[in-house]
Formats: C-alpha cells, structure tokens, sequence
C-alpha cells in the first residue's frame, strides 16, 4: 500500500468527514432491459393490477407481501417470438430501500437481476411517505449522469436477503398472472 | 482530482451487494467485461455458497469426511489459503465455526447442527489433484473469505479484460485497482448510516467487520456471527475493525482475527503487508497500525 496514503490518515481528526446517506442509480430501465435481454426486439409495457385475492395467492406461495396492487411489466419478444418478462420491482429493507429489475425466462426461471437504484437509510424514514415520493420523483427512464466523486464504503456486510425475497415474490407474480399471459 | 467513472453495476451476489466501478475504455468495452467480471463471481458463489445446499462446501460437508471429494480450482485454493490464515492467526479465522451459525440461525441447516463435530480448520486435508478429505467431522462455511476471494477474481477479470482502473465493492468488502487514487470512507460503529472519510488509496484492498448490522437477540442472548473459536463467544462489542491489505481475501480473513483480539500481534499483519484500523463507537481511531 501506498505510505503516503497513511500520512494522510492520520492528518484526519476523527469523526472530521461524516457523508449523508448513501444513495446511487446505476442503470435506467432501457439499459437494464438491453442488458438483460440482449437479444430483444420489442419491450411491450403493460401494468399488471392485482385483485385483493391474488395478492392473497402470492403471499401464501411466496411467503413474502406483495404491498402494491400495480407492478410493471414488460412482455420481451423477438420477431414475434416470446423472450421472456422484464420487471421494474421495489424491496424495502432494514436499511435501504432498493428498485431493481429481474428477467424471466419465457418459462417462468430468472435469467439476471440488475440493481437500478440503491438508497441508504437510516432505518426510521423508510416508511416515511414523503421520503419515498421524493425518490420516485426520480424517472428511471431519464439518463442519468454518474457523479464523478463516488463514495467507496467499506463497512461490515449487508445482507442482500430482501432481493431475494423479492425475486421470489415476482415468481410468485409470474406462477399466477404471466404465466397465464404468454401464450398472447 | 478523483478517476471518471464511466460504468457502474450492481447485483446481489454472494448474499451482498456487489458494485463495480470502472471506467478508462469504451462503454461497450466497459459494459462487456463487467458482465463477465459478475459471471465469475457468480460461479463463486455456486461454488462456495452455504445457503445453496447443492454447492462445493456443502459437498465437501457431507461427503469429506468419508472420501475425498474433487473440488474446483477456486475452491481449492480458498481452502489452502484458509488454512494459511487459520494458521497464521493461532486460529483466530477458523471457516469451521458453521454449526455455531446454523445453532444462532445465521446459517442455514442443510445439516444437523447438534451433530458430532469436533476440529478445525487444520482437519481440512488438502490432496493432490485439488481433492479434499476431512480428518475430523467438521463442518465448514467460507463465508468469511469467498466475498474477499471473488473481489480478487472480479479484479482480475476486469484487468484481463482490459480495463485500467476501478473498484470492486462486495457489500463492504473492496479493492481498488489502476492507476489512480480514490477517496474512502469507513461506516461509524456507533451510527452505520454515516461514514468517515479515511483518506485516498490506490491498489489496495479493503475489509470491515463489525457487528452492526448482523447482532441480535438469541434466547435471551445477544450474538453476532464473529464467534471466538476457541471460547465459543461472540463478538458484539461496538468497534470496526478494517483491514488493508494488497489483495481482498487477505483483508476480509485478517479483520475477522483482529476484531476478536484487540492485542492482535502485529508481526502477523506485516507477514500479509497488511495494517489495521480500529474505529470506536464513535469513530475514534483506536489503533492504527501502520507498514
């Protein structure tokens, strides 16, 4: 390492820098759709509205609640042949607050997940309406910039759990409504 | 000034988060090694992973003490330098401590976790043609190095692939690499959500253990999964412990035996070119100890 660097550490008072919250975008939708499905011709938009009994179902498959009753999907198609589902989701946990998109397959297996929007938290405003309408204010399908100062954070590890939880709820999502959909 | 970053993704990987920042080249350039960069830890993580009962550990949990078990190259040399720590640090990085974790639910149970196990890392027997036999039944999680071990890997691939700087963050776990300086910053102990600026690094890897954010309530108990080997307790006081060193897996076994010995020997770090940096619940550096 470098000897210089350590110099510079302890020039530092403790405590002398303290960063807010981490927040970061890292793919807008139409990245995120070309990464995931490379080969796509077509994205078709549609929103799915869930009635009280099908979020009923999810949960009970899932194990996980499904909070909205609308979720964003894509019907991926190529040539007129059936790709796949592209789908814009949302996990909330302890401590961040995360949008992600996953890709299944025309037969309901995740091909990939991509992270699209990260927020850190301090745990309390999570919940907080106001906060979260403030984040979506955001449009994820607007390009965005990268900051150029990136704060690289070494910290013990979070979990990724409530992906995966999330991921299982939209499989779930697939198993009741899409599955029945792709014939289309 | 600080590196342009042209690209940055994330995916959840090896139950973290996992960043890559990288720029120098062209997006396309920039976008296809990254992909390849997360397919490597990918396999890392099929290979490696306690949570998936189908994985290389778990093979090697049920099967290595009977015969030995053919493991991957990644594998094998995770296990070898697993040992080496193990070694190293008079036992302090123990990967053997799985059946504590199933018991405090850490972990899950793919197998009995009251079951007979006795030994520790030094029970791993690493044969010829990367086979592996257990000595003693034992039962292990690389939990603890397979984050730092994938960061290496994601950093090569990158490098291969032509990228010429950049930084790879496994949920805390990171190594910057190329020519250039980044500024970073440690999570207080006290107030994880905030972060304390370090300083500005190059080529260097970086691990943090703390237990902030994985410490909890069992029976009545409080615990974490940084777990004394020898005495069986776990560490929940409220210091970080961060640990640089050249490459990642080195950082994230070291600061495991360093959080759980506050007198660690300093010899040990120089033998992996590696220093400490102790933050108090309020950021205080504690100890800093340098090259």
């Amino acid at each position: 390492m470098n000897k210089r660097s350590w110099v510079r550490i302890a020039l530092l008072s403790p405590a002398a820098i303290v960063a807010p919250v981490y927040a970061a975008d890292y793919l807008s939708i139409p990245q995120a759709q070309e990464l995931l499905f490379p080969d796509a011709g077509t994205f078709k938009e549609h929103t799915v509205l869930l009635t009280a009994s099908q979020k009923k179902q999810i949960k009970s498959i899932s194990g996980m609640s499904q909070r909205w009753d609308q979720q964003r999907v894509w019907r991926v198609e190529k040539a007129g042949g059936f790709l796949g589902w592209f789908i814009v989701d949302e996990v909330i946990g302890k401590h961040e607050f995360i949008t992600y998109a996953a890709a299944l397959s025309a037969d309901g297996k995740v091909i990939g997940v991509e992270i699209l929007s990260y927020r850190e938290t301090h745990g309390g405003e999570v919940r907080d309406a106001e906060w979260r309408g403030h984040f979506k204010g955001k449009s994820l399908s607007d390009p965005f910039k990268l900051e150029v100062d990136i704060p690289n954070i070494s910290g013990a590890t979070l979990s990724c759990r409530n992906i995966t939880d999330g991921v299982k709820r939209l499989l779930a999502l697939h198993q009741i409504i899409l599955a029945h959909e792709s014939g289309d | 000034m600080n590196p342009v970053i042209e690209l940055r993704r994330m995916k959840p990987q090896l139950g973290t988060f996992v960043e890559i920042s990288v720029g120098g080249i062209r997006r396309e350039r920039l976008l296809q090694a990254v992909s390849r960069a997360f397919d490597t830890g990918a396999l890392i993580q099929r290979l490696m992973s306690f949570h998936d009962a189908d994985s290389e550990t778990n093979s090697l949990n049920r099967e290595a003490r009977r015969a030995p078990v053919q493991v991957h190259a990644y594998t094998y040399q995770v296990l070898k330098m697993a040992k080496r720590i193990w070694s190293a640090t008079g036992g302090l990085f123990d990967c053997t401590v799985a059946p504590t974790l199933m018991e405090w639910g850490y972990l899950p149970r793919h197998l009995s976790a009251a079951g007979n196990y006795g030994g520790d890392s030094g029970d791993i027997e690493l044969q010829p043609d990367r086979r592996v036999r257990f000595r003693r039944p034992i039962c292990i999680d690389l939990g603890g190095v397979a984050k730092g071990f994938s960061v290496d890997q994601m950093v090569k691939s990158l490098k291969n692939d032509g990228v010429p700087y950049g930084c790879v963050n496994a949920g805390g776990d990171l190594r910057f690499f190329g020519n250039r300086e980044y500024p970073l910053q440690i999570r207080l102990p006290g107030a994880p959500h905030k972060f304390m600026c370090v300083g500005r690094f190059r080529e260097t890897a970086v691990a943090t253990s703390a237990p902030y954010f994985s410490a909890k309530q069992f029976r009545k108990r409080r615990v974490s999964p940084l777990i004394h080997p020898a005495s069986g307790k776990p560490m929940i006081g409220r210091r970080s412990v961060s640990l640089f060193a050249p490459d990642c897996l080195i950082a994230d076994a070291l600061t495991k035996a360093v959080i759980l010995d506050p007198d660690f020997p300093q010899p040990v770090l120089r033998q992996f070119q590696a220093s400490a940096v102790v933050l108090s619940q309020s950021g205080g550096v504690l100890s800093l100890n340098r090259l």
